[in-house]
C-alpha cells in the first residue's frame, strides 16, 4: 500500500473514532446516526429531567423551593401542616400534596423537554428534513406504581415522505403515589389530633417505613418504600410544647 | 446560710455540660433563733411569665393570609404578613378568608381537615365550613376491591376501582373498617371456568368478577364453582398442580400456584402431590402450622403478620422446599436493650434513671419500635416535654410491650399541697418529695415567709416527676424558674465565754445534708441545681452555697450519690 493509501486509512479510522466519541459523550447526537427515533429520544430526555426533579422534591416535602420549612440534615423540608403557636393544632398547608408535586414536576421538566424538542427539530433539519413543531403542553400524573408524563407536541417531519407525532407518553416507575397518599393521611391526622403514630401506619402498610423525628421546630416524617428504597420527607408542627415554663 | 438554686448553663461548644452555683450567706450570732426562708422571686417568675404572655400577644395580633415565610393563614405580627396578600388585625378564626374547614378534593376523593378557605380555593378544592369534614362528600363507606377492601369516600372508591380495573362496589351500610374487611373476606370465591380459544380454562376469583369474565371478548359463558380451586380435576380445565408458589397482595401467606397462574391453597410441602389439597379451598386454620408464625419454615407457608411473619421472596440462605417464597421473620433479635422483641412491639429507653426527679440534664426519652425485623428509634419531644411510657400485656405468645411518647404534665405540680392531688396520675405527672417544702405551700410557713417564694426544710413539696428541660441559653427564663427553689436558713448561735459560740437553732442547716436536700428540690423542678448531664459529668455551677459569706461546695460523697441517683 502506498503512502497515500495509508493516510486515507488513518483518516477514516480517525473519523470513526471521533464519531464514536461524539456519540458516547453527546447522546443527543444519536439522532444524527440512528435516525429520527423521536419517541426514544424524548422519552430519555423526559425521564432524566423527571428523575432529577424527583430526587430534589422528595427530600423537600414536595417543593422545589420550600418557603415555610424546617431544616433537617441540610434539607429544607416544607411543612405540610403548620402552626407557629404552642398548644394548637396545625393548619393544613398542603391539602393536595399529590397535585402540588405534579405541578412542581411539570414546571421543572417543561423547559427541559422543550429544549429537547428544539434539539430534535434542529438535528432533523440538519439531516435535510422539514420539521413542523407546534405548541408544547406537558401534563404530569402521579398514579400507583408510576409517574405518567404526557407531552402534547404535534411534530410533522417531512423529507421524502412525511411522519407525524402527536403525543409522547413517558412512564417512569415510582412509588410516589403511595408515599404522597400516606403523607396526606399523616398530615390529616396531625391536623385533627396534633400527632400521629408511625407504628400504626407501618403495620397497615408493610412495604412502607415511617420514621418520625421530633425536632425543636416541629417533626419530620421520613417515608421509605422498602422494596425500592424510594423516600419522601415532609414536616409538620402541631400541638407543639414549649420548653421550660413558658405559657404556664 | 443561703442556698441559691441557679439554672444550669452549658459550657461553650458543649450543649450538655452543665454547671451549678451555690451562693452565700450570713451567720448571725444573735441570741435569738430564727429561720427565715427566702429568696427567689416568685415575683420575678411571675413577671417573666407576664412578659412572655405580653410578647406572645404582640406576636399574634394579625391574621396574615400569607406570611413572609410562606405559611398560609397564620396569626402573626403585622410585619410578618406578606404585603401581596390580605391581612386583618384579628384572629384567623374570625376572618372569612382564613377560617378553617374541610377541603374536599374531587380527583382522589380526599377530605383534608383544618384547611383554610383561602388555601382550598387556591388549590381548586371545595371548601366546607366543617373543620372535621362531617359532610356528605366525605362520608366513609366500604369499598370492596376484589378480595380486598378500603374504608374510604365514594370518589376515592371509584378512583381505586379504576386503578385496579374493577367495577365500583361501594357500600354505605358498612359502618367501620373492621366490618369492611370482613365483607371483603366473606365474598364467595372459587373457580371460574370458561372456554377461551377452544380451551377450557379457569380463573380463581369472586362470583361477581366471574360474571364479568363471561361477558367479555371471545370467551364462552363462564361458570362459577364456589370454594373450588382451578386445579380441581373434576373441573377438567387445563389448570393443574405445580410446585410454584406466590405471594398475594393483601394476604400474609405463601400460596401454591397452579399451572395457569391461579393461587391455590397455602403452601404445604408435604401436600404438594396430594390431589385433595388441590381440589377445594382450605381455611387458614385447616392448613399447616396454624397458630404459629412459621417464620423461615421450608415446608409451611402459613405466615401470620400479627404473629411476626409475612410472605416474601426467599434468599439464598433460606430456601423453601418448593418455590421461591417463604414466611419472612418480622421479629427483632438482639435489640439495643439486649432483648428480642416481637414485630409491632415498642418500648422505652432513657439516658439513665427516670422519674422521681432523677432525669439527667440533657437527657431525652426514646421510643423504640420493632417492625418487620428492624428496630427503629423515635426520640420523644426534646426538653422532656414528652416522656416515654410503656406497658406490658400478657398474650398467649408471651408478654407484649407497647410504648408511646406522651405529654409530660408537670406544669401544675408546684401548686399541689396534698399528696393525693400531687400523685393523681390521671391529671398530672408529679412526685411528692419529703423533707422540704415550698414557702406558701406548707401550712405554718405562709405567714413567716410573707409571700416570698423559696424552699424550706421540712414538710413536703410536689415537683415534676420528670423535670422539664430548660432553654438555658436564653436569658431570663431559666434563672427565674430555678430561683423558685432557692433557700435561706438563719442559724442562731449563742455567744460563750472567751469568744466562743454555740449553735442553738437550725444547726442542721450547717450540715451537708441540708444542702443535699435543697439541691434535690432544685434539680427536681428543671435543669437547675448541682446535677449530672446525660453523659455522666457533674457540673457545680448550677448552685451557690454560702455559709457566712464563705463559699462551700457539695462534698464528693454527695456528688457520688447524685451520680448514682441519675444512673448515668
Amino acid at each position: 500500500m502506498n503512502k497515500k493509501g495509508q493516510l486515507t486509512v488513518f483518516i477514516i479510522i480517525a473519523i470513526v473514532i471521533v464519531v464514536v466519541l461524539l456519540i458516547l459523550f453527546f447522546p443527543s447526537l444519536k439522532v444524527l446516526v440512528s435516525g429520527p427515533e423521536a419517541s426514544d429520544y424524548i422519552q430519555e430526555c423526559t425521564e432524566d429531567a423527571t428523575k432529577e426533579v424527583l430526587e430534589k422534591i422528595s427530600l423537600q416535602g414536595g417543593s422545589l423551593e420550600p418557603e415555610n420549612y424546617i431544616l433537617y440534615q441540610g434539607n429544607k423540608i416544607e411543612y405540610a401542616c403548620y402552626t407557629p403557636e404552642y398548644y394548637k393544632k396545625c393548619t393544613m398547608q398542603k391539602p393536595f400534596l399529590k397535585q402540588d408535586i405534579e405541578s412542581e414536576i411539570t414546571n421543572y421538566i417543561e423547559p427541559r423537554v422543550k429544549q429537547c424538542l428544539a434539539d430534535l427539530k434542529s438535528q432533523l433539519e440538519k439531516r435535510g428534513s422539514s420539521v413542523s413543531l407546534q405548541g408544547t403542553e406537558i401534563e404530569t400524573s402521579i398514579v400507583p406504581n408510576s409517574i405518567l408524563i404526557t407531552i402534547k407536541a404535534p411534530i410533522t417531519v417531512t423529507k421524502e415522505s412525511s411522519a407525524s407525532f402527536e403525543n409522547f407518553r413517558v412512564n417512569i416507575p415510582s412509588q410516589l403515589y403511595e408515599l404522597t397518599m400516606l403523607s396526606s393521611s399523616i398530615a390529616n391526622h396531625e391536623a385533627r389530633y396534633g400527632d400521629s403514630d408511625s407504628l400504626t401506619y407501618m403495620i397497615y402498610y408493610p412495604d412502607i417505613k415511617v420514621e418520625k423525628k421530633e425536632l425543636d421546630e416541629g417533626r419530620v416524617y421520613i417515608l421509605t418504600h422498602k422494596p425500592t428504597n424510594e423516600k419522601f420527607m415532609f414536616a409538620s408542627r402541631s400541638i407543639a410544647w414549649p420548653p421550660g415554663y413558658v405559657g404556664v | 446560710m443561703r442556698n441559691l438554686c441557679l439554672h444550669q448553663e452549658a459550657l461553650p461548644g458543649h450543649q450538655d455540660m452543665w454547671e451549678f452555683k451555690m451562693k452565700n450567706n450570713i451567720i448571725k450570732t444573735k441570741a435569738y433563733l430564727q429561720i427565715t426562708i427566702l429568696i427567689v422571686s416568685l415575683f420575678i417568675f411571675l413577671f417573666l411569665l407576664s412578659d412572655f404572655a405580653l410578647v406572645s400577644a404582640q406576636q399574634a395580633d394579625y391574621c396574615c393570609e400569607k406570611t413572609d415565610y410562606g405559611a398560609w393563614c397564620m396569626n402573626a405580627p403585622e410585619e410578618n404578613c406578606d404585603d401581596n396578600y390580605r391581612k386583618t388585625p384579628t384572629s384567623c378564626d374570625a376572618t372569612s378568608f382564613c377560617r378553617q374547614g374541610c377541603c374536599y378534593e374531587s380527583q382522589e376523593g380526599l377530605c383534608m381537615e383544618n384547611t383554610p378557605q383561602r388555601v382550598c380555593d387556591e388549590k381548586k378544592g371545595t371548601w366546607s365550613d366543617n373543620a372535621e369534614c362531617d359532610i356528605a362528600q366525605c362520608k366513609l363507606g366500604c369499598c370492596v376491591l376484589d378480595n380486598q377492601a378500603a374504608f374510604v369516600t365514594l370518589t376515592r372508591c371509584k378512583r381505586l376501582s379504576g386503578f385496579y380495573g374493577l367495577e365500583t362496589n361501594f357500600r354505605l351500610d358498612v359502618g367501620n373498617e373492621v366490618a369492611c374487611i370482613a365483607v371483603a373476606q366473606a365474598q364467595d370465591r372459587g373457580a371460574c371456568v370458561f372456554e377461551e380459544e377452544f380451551t377450557k380454562t379457569c380463573k380463581f376469583t369472586t362470583r361477581e368478577a366471574c360474571k364479568n369474565i363471561g361477558s367479555t371478548g371471545n370467551m364462552t359463558e363462564s361458570e362459577f364453582y364456589k370454594d373450588y380451586l382451578c386445579s380441581a380435576e373434576e373441573l377438567g380445565t387445563v389448570c393443574g398442580r405445580s410446585s410454584e408458589t406466590t405471594c398475594i397482595e393483601g394476604k400474609d401467606e405463601v400460596y401454591f400456584k397452579d399451572t395457569c397462574g391461579n393461587p391455590a391453597n397455602i403452601y404445604d410441602a408435604s401436600r404438594q402431590n396430594d390431589p385433595l389439597y388441590w381440589k377445594k379451598v382450605l381455611g387458614k386454620d385447616e392448613s399447616c402450622g396454624f397458630g404459629g408464625n412459621n417464620a423461615n419454615s421450608k415446608s409451611c407457608g402459613n405466615c401470620d403478620y400479627y404473629l411476626g411473619s409475612l410472605c416474601k421472596e426467599s434468599d439464598r440462605l433460606q430456601q423453601p422446599t418448593y418455590g421461591d417464597y417463604i414466611c419472612q421473620d418480622l421479629n427483632c433479635y438482639g435489640t439495643s436493650d439486649g432483648k428480642d422483641h416481637r414485630h409491632g412491639e415498642s418500648w422505652c429507653s432513657y439516658d439513665g434513671n427516670t422519674g422521681e426527679g432523677r432525669d439527667a440534664v440533657g437527657s431525652r426519652h426514646v421510643r423504640h419500635i420493632c417492625v418487620a425485623g428492624e428496630e427503629l428509634l423515635e426520640p420523644c419531644a426534646d426538653f422532656r416535654q414528652k416522656v416515654c411510657l410503656e406497658s406490658e400485656t400478657e398474650t398467649s405468645a408471651g408478654t407484649f410491650t407497647e410504648a408511646a411518647c406522651i405529654v409530660n404534665r408537670w406544669k401544675d405540680c408546684k401548686e399541689q399541697d396534698e399528696q393525693e392531688d400531687c400523685e393523681n396520675t390521671d391529671k398530672r405527672d408529679c412526685f411528692w418529695i419529703e423533707g422540704a417544702s415550698f414557702i406558701g405551700t406548707t401550712e405554718g410557713n405562709t405567714g413567716e415567709s410573707g409571700g416570698v417564694a423559696g424552699v424550706v426544710q421540712g414538710g413536703n413539696a410536689c415537683v415534676p416527676n420528670v423535670p422539664p428541660g430548660l432553654k438555658f441559653w436564653e436569658e431570663g427564663e431559666s434563672e427565674g424558674i430555678c430561683s423558685v427553689a432557692s433557700a435561706q436558713c438563719i442559724v442562731t448561735y449563742e455567744k460563750g465565754l472567751f469568744g466562743s459560740k454555740n449553735c442553738i437553732e437550725n444547726c442542721e442547716c450547717l450540715e451537708d445534708g441540708w444542702a443535699q436536700k435543697m439541691n434535690q428540690v432544685c434539680t427536681s423542678i428543671g435543669d437547675c441545681g448541682g446535677y449530672v448531664n446525660y453523659v455522666g459529668k457533674f457540673a457545680g455551677d448550677g448552685y451557690e452555697w454560702k455559709i457566712g459569706g464563705n463559699k462551700k461546695t457539695l462534698g464528693k460523697g454527695i456528688i457520688d450519690s447524685i451520680k448514682n441517683q441519675a444512673g448515668v
